[in-house]
């Protein structure tokens, strides 16, 4: 049990899931370095709002809740980043791939990467880290019915990057495309 | 349930380990320790706001009154007092000078609206006039004898 605003039980809670939120952030966002910063970036939202924190609440959904909304945050501004870049480099010749910048991931983290955030944290949450829809639910503040759609399409959308050989059933359904999240 | 896909993912993110994270070196703690000084002074300035509405508070309970002026004016009549007893006397100071100890005779004068601790500074003033010179000036009702007074004699001679 820990207590609201108690500094020695933050730093317990801290220890015990900062590795968990590093894999489901680093699973999301595709990138180790990245992914530090926004666990670092929400554990110091989570000791400010720390007080306010209500012990009945489990602990660890309300850190990846802050996590979570800090990837998306950092994916949107990922993006614009990318198209002042793009701007940029318009009307030049085409440079080849800084290998620095390569994300070295796993062949499903390089694809949930692609994923919007919401999506791929869902699947995290699911099948990596065990939650029940229902936690997800009020982890991401949706309802059941909601996560059952988010994994339902981040399914798909993985068996469509990662191809048929995964043995998953491919939907039919022509209203998903497979490009880089846009909608977060 | 992607069984294949689960497991696999499970083995990507079990190969990220990450340093043992020490709260000590976290984010939130150097964040926390910067903003710690601004809580200091905010603390400071706390604490001197409520020093200072304590002796507001003091002051009105001790006068009677909200108004500094009248703070002040109790205080110089506190000071004065303890000055004509005696108090504030000692070996190195200057004697006191004699208008030192008329000043307040202005002020005591019946017609002006003093604070009421202005009043036992009056009571010095009438032992220093000599007796038959205040009876003299002074409309006091020994000085004109009311009707009732005089009445014994009148009493007889009506009767």
């Amino acid at each position: 049990m820990y207590r609201p605003g108690n500094r020695e039980d933050f730093d317990r809670l801290y220890e015990a899931t900062y590795p968990k939120l590093l894999r489901t952030v680093y699973a999301v966002l595709g990138d180790h370095a990245a992914a530090e910063d926004c666990v670092q970036d929400a554990f110091v939202r989570a000791y400010q709002a720390w007080p306010r924190f209500r012990p009945e609440r489990p602990a660890e959904a309300w850190l990846h809740q802050i996590a979570i909304n800090g990837a998306i945050s950092y994916r949107r501004k990922q993006r614009l980043r990318q198209v002042g870049e793009l701007l940029r480099r318009l009307g030049r010749p085409h440079d080849e791939a800084d290998p620095a910048d390569t994300v070295i991931a796993g062949e499903v983290v390089a694809a949930l990467s692609l994923l919007p955030v919401k999506l791929a944290a869902a699947f995290v949450l699911r099948y990596y880290h065990g939650y029940s829809n229902r936690e997800i639910a009020a982890t991401m503040g949706v309802s059941e019915r909601m996560v059952g759609l988010r994994l339902a399409q981040a399914r798909e959308r993985l068996v469509r990057l990662l191809g048929p050989g995964w043995g998953l059933p491919v939907s039919s359904s022509p209203g998903v495309p497979i490009t880089k999240s846009g909608d977060a | 349930m992607p069984d294949r896909l689960a497991a696999r993912l499970a083995a990507e993110l079990d190969a990220v380990k990450p340093d043992r994270p020490r709260a000590a070196a976290a984010r939130y703690r150097l964040a926390a320790a910067a903003h710690r000084p601004r809580h200091r002074i905010g603390g400071l300035a706390l604490l001197a706001a409520a020093g200072g509405l304590a002796l507001v508070a003091l002051a009105t309970l001790a006068t009677g009154s909200p108004n500094p002026q009248v703070w002040t004016v109790q205080v110089a009549a506190g000071i004065q007092r303890l000055e004509d007893r005696g108090g504030l006397e000692s070996p190195g100071t200057a004697p006191p000078s004699p208008p030192v100890i008329g000043a307040p005779a202005p002020a005591r004068t019946p017609g002006e609206h003093g604070p009421p601790s202005q009043r036992p500074l009056d009571k010095p003033e009438p032992s220093e006039t000599p007796r038959g010179e205040r009876d003299q000036h002074s409309p006091s009702p020994r000085a004109n004898p009311t009707p009732h007074d005089t009445s014994p004699g009148n009493d007889h001679q009506g009767r």
